[in-house]
């Protein structure tokens, strides 16, 4: 009797969620009316003051007509709305759309340049709000357009633009580190710290015009409009500030210890104009904050490893000891330089503490941090940065020495 | 005086709506982390928070184990005399009353703001209620049985949803630590204890123990247990949120979100709102059991079951109107809310205590001069 | 509508307590319960005219912002 009690109290409170979201009442949604959001787009509306929404909605019925190859129908829909806030342009995309438009499975947020460049602050507090955006989602500045012009970008191997962008974005930034994947949920956080401004994922447009580009034309009328992916924006406060291109962002990734793969290219040593390719296995980096007399200056240590992926020129590492440790510190000299690169362009050109040196610092000195807080803009560029890189190769690949070709001289 | 409850709950069971009442306010509303002003340090305060329950939870026990077989609410009466025995008891009947109207609309405004912000937060409030109090209506025994299941599913959710989103963690969120003085500490540590103050219901528990000297044992790894679970919870919030940790309304909800594991494993917020939903269940069916027996004692009468449908009309009714707003209710929860109960429990154990040591005070002498 | 469907909830509840009690003889037992039950039905009526019901929250409130302002913890509500 009361075991059966048991089992019916259990089922009974089980079955709230479940009969109220699927046969639910008030908010109902069923398949047929909704429309998946792949990616949100930000913009500044025509009208001043005036924020622009575009939406890149998923069509079912071509995706599922896809599979069997049969529709060249485009598998999305682009459609833009405006509001004189984020909320109300959202809402009243539902006056174009005959689909509900739903945010659970987009992918990304993009900021148009020119909305990036005037702050984003006042576009944030929804995607922070609003129960369907996950936190996960990656947020983006289009370079040099809106964010409804960088939505139509296409890929090939993929249908759907956002799965396309999304699957180039991790292989930049997995196996190239050439970019920043960086959610919403780590971007709140970079523009809430003190000491830490925000840097978010960069996408440009490339043009392709159809007629001179072949490669598009398969099936699938053309792909005029393709996307790249690199790079990062910096933000100071909520405000862009500027680009860092393909070197300056992996200089970024070093130090924030994110670099997980990617190829160095050195100039092979004993040899002239020979270049030799070394891929990263595994970086990390500690970023270690002092203060002498009142000032503050910061310790980069990085520590990478790499295997020694390819050579130009013939050579044989069990030699000539003196090669393999030469081509450890030309990996070295190169990831300095990377590093120098970004800390030279966030010094002076942005002022724009992008790798956080005010947060490290305020975690291990939060007296020091209070006073140092407010003139950090004035002290960041006159920061004392040093940079140790400590680098190791640890094996050749299947050769041990490269294949020696018989090359005969011509004349 | 006819026994009103006669069922007997084993010590482990105990345990488990005791952990379960503890945990409900931390799967809903973080209030240690929504009241405090520089995160880094929450895992700090609630093991603050966590010593000093320990002590009033072995107090209430005590207490409750010198007099078998009775509660709370009888007790006080045979110690403090009718009078203010009921003035007591209604007090602590208020307390009841107020954390199941707490939950109910707590629980409501969850289902509200995370997945149906269109549906009236009456529907799922009523809905709990009528299943709380059918709970209620079978008795003790019903509910802690159902207790200790909930406290198993519970755990296991709340582990998942701290280490799965491990991808998204970055410990040095945690830096620095206690580097804003102590007053950063206070407000999450008098909301900590507010909601361990609600252990006072243990006055109501021991009496249907059915070894009660494993009551105290138990009573102190309830304390243990929640308050490891919320250590946890404080680190994995501030790991992966850092000082926005701060901000969300519902925090496990929102931790919960962050899980991505690969393309397939998503969505385990569905986790999270079914512990919402049958750990809240628990807490108000004990809640309104208890209400009820206080009540049944308060007014000497025979049978409390059919009071329970009464009291849920009142709690759902109450729910409705005690707070304009979740911010409200936030609010309310870890400051005002918390204080008074604190301030209950306190004069509670304290005019009691006194009572009983002045009783046997005068046992003494009385026995010395015979 | 919606007094309809709450006096209904009332009765039923009456209903389905009420003959018990009756027939057991508990009258003390019926006459908490009855209270309860129009304390309970009251509270609902009006929040449903939309009475304005003044909420017990607030008296809490500005009876512990001293004993909260005394401990360093801000509060926003009065």
């Amino acid at each position: 009797m009361r075991v059966r009690r048991c089992v019916r109290i259990t089922a009974l409170l089980a079955i709230i969620p479940v009969v109220l979201s699927m046969a639910g009442c008030w908010s109902r949604k069923e398949i047929e009316d909704i429309g998946f959001v792949l990616s949100i787009g930000v913009d500044h509306g025509a009208k001043e003051d005036e924020i622009m929404i575009t939406a890149h909605i998923a069509k079912p019925f071509a995706i599922s007509a896809g599979l069997s190859g049969a529709v060249d129908e485009k598998p999305f829909w682009q459609v833009s709305s405006t509001g004189r806030t984020v909320f109300e342009a959202w809402r009243n995309l539902r006056q174009q759309s005959p689909r509900r438009p739903l945010l659970h499975h987009s992918r990304f947020i993009v900021f148009g340049e020119e909305f990036a460049r005037d702050g984003i602050h006042e576009a944030m507090d929804f995607f922070f709000k609003e129960s369907e955006v996950r936190e996960t989602n990656v947020v983006v500045v289009a370079k040099g357009v809106k964010a409804s012009e960088i939505l139509w970008n296409e890929f090939e191997l993929e249908r759907m633009p956002a799965e396309g962008a999304l699957g180039i974005m991790k292989v930049a930034a997995q196996e190239l580190s050439t970019t920043v994947m960086i959610t919403l949920n780590e971007f709140l956080q970079m523009l809430e710290a003190e000491g830490h401004e925000a840097v978010a994922s960069r996408a440009e447009l490339v043009r392709r015009p159809p007629s001179e580009d072949p490669r598009g034309q398969l099936k699938r009328e053309t792909i005029s409009i393709s996307g790249r992916e690199t790079g990062a924006a910096a933000f100071k406060g909520d405000k862009l500030v500027g680009w860092l291109d393909k070197t300056q962002t992996r200089g970024l990734q070093w130090v924030k210890g994110k670099v997980r793969s990617g190829i160095i290219v050195i100039e092979q040593p004993e040899e002239e104009n020979k270049l030799a390719s070394i891929e990263l296995v595994r970086a990390d980096s500690t970023v270690t904050p002092g203060i002498s007399d009142g000032r503050p200056s910061v310790l980069i240590k990085v520590r990478a490893i790499g295997n020694l992926g390819e050579v130009q020129e013939d050579f044989d590492p069990m030699k000539s000891q003196e090669a393999w440790l030469s081509m450890e510190r030309r990996m070295a000299e190169v990831i300095r330089h990377e590093i120098e690169a970004a800390l030279n362009i966030a010094k002076y050109e942005f002022n724009s503490d992008i790798f956080g040196f005010g947060a490290e610092i305020q975690r291990k000195y939060p007296k020091e941090w209070t006073k140092l807080k407010d003139k950090w803009d004035e002290e960041f560029p006159k920061l004392d940065v040093e940079i140790e890189v400590e680098t190791s190769l640890r094996r050749s690949g299947l050769t041990r020495r490269s294949v020696q070709t018989v090359r005969k001289e011509e004349g | 005086m006819t026994v009103l409850e006669g069922g007997k709950i084993s010590g482990r069971q105990f345990m488990s709506v005791l952990v379960v009442l503890r945990i409900v306010p931390l799967t809903l509303v973080f209030s240690l982390i929504n009241s405090i002003a520089h995160v880094q340090d929450t895992w700090i305060t609630v093991i603050i928070g966590t010593v000093i329950a320990i002590p009033i939870a072995v107090l209430i026990t005590k207490l409750s184990l010198r007099f078998p077989g009775k509660t709370i609410i009888e007790y006080s009466q045979s110690l403090l005399g009718p009078v203010m025995g009921k003035l007591l008891g209604l007090l602590i009947l208020w307390c009841f009353l107020c954390t199941s109207i707490d939950i109910t609309r707590g629980l409501g405004e969850a289902y509200v703001i995370a997945i149906m912000p269109e549906t009236p937060i009456l529907v799922f409030m009523s809905m709990l209620i009528f299943i709380s109090c059918y709970a209620a209506r079978s008795g003790l025994e019903v509910i802690c049985r159902l207790g200790e299941d909930v406290f198993y599913i519970v755990v296991f959710v709340l582990l998942l949803t701290y280490v799965l989103p491990y991808t998204a963690m970055r410990f040095e969120n945690l830096r620095p630590i206690l580097a804003w003085g102590a007053s950063n500490l206070v407000p999450p540590v008098i909301a900590n204890l507010g909601y361990y103050s609600q252990f006072l219901i243990i006055g109501m528990l021991v009496p249907y123990l059915n070894k009660p000297e494993d009551a105290t044992r138990y009573a102190v790894y309830a304390v243990l247990i929640s308050g490891a679970l919320m250590v946890l919870a404080a680190v994995a919030l501030v790991a992966v949120f850092g000082t926005t940790a701060s901000s969300w309304t519902l925090p496990l909800f929102s931790l919960a979100r962050m899980i991505s594991l690969g393309d397939f494993f998503e969505r385990i917020e569905a986790g999270v709102m079914a512990a919402w939903t049958v750990s809240t269940g628990i807490k108000l069916a004990l809640f309104l059991w208890a209400a009820s027996v206080a009540v049944a004692q308060l007014f000497n009468l025979k049978a409390f079951r059919h009071l329970l449908y009464p009291l849920g009309t009142i709690t759902v009714a109450a729910s409705l109107f005690f707070f304009e707003s979740m911010v409200e209710l936030e609010d309310y929860l870890a400051k005002a809310g918390a204080m008074v109960s604190i301030l209950v429990a306190g004069v509670t154990l304290l005019l009691l205590y006194a009572a009983l040591g002045i009783r046997m005070a005068i046992h003494r002498r009385k026995g010395g001069a015979g | 509508m919606n007094i309809v469907l709450l006096v209904s909830v009332f009765i039923a509840i009456g209903l389905f307590e009420g003959p018990k009690m009756v027939r057991e003889k508990l009258w003390r037992e019926l006459l908490v319960f009855g209270f309860l039950l129009f304390f309970g039905f009251t509270l609902s009526i009006l929040l449903t005219l939309g009475v304005p019901v003044p909420s017990p929250v607030r008296g809490i409130r500005s009876l512990m912002n001293p004993i909260l302002k005394l401990l360093g913890i801000p509060t926003y509500y009065s």
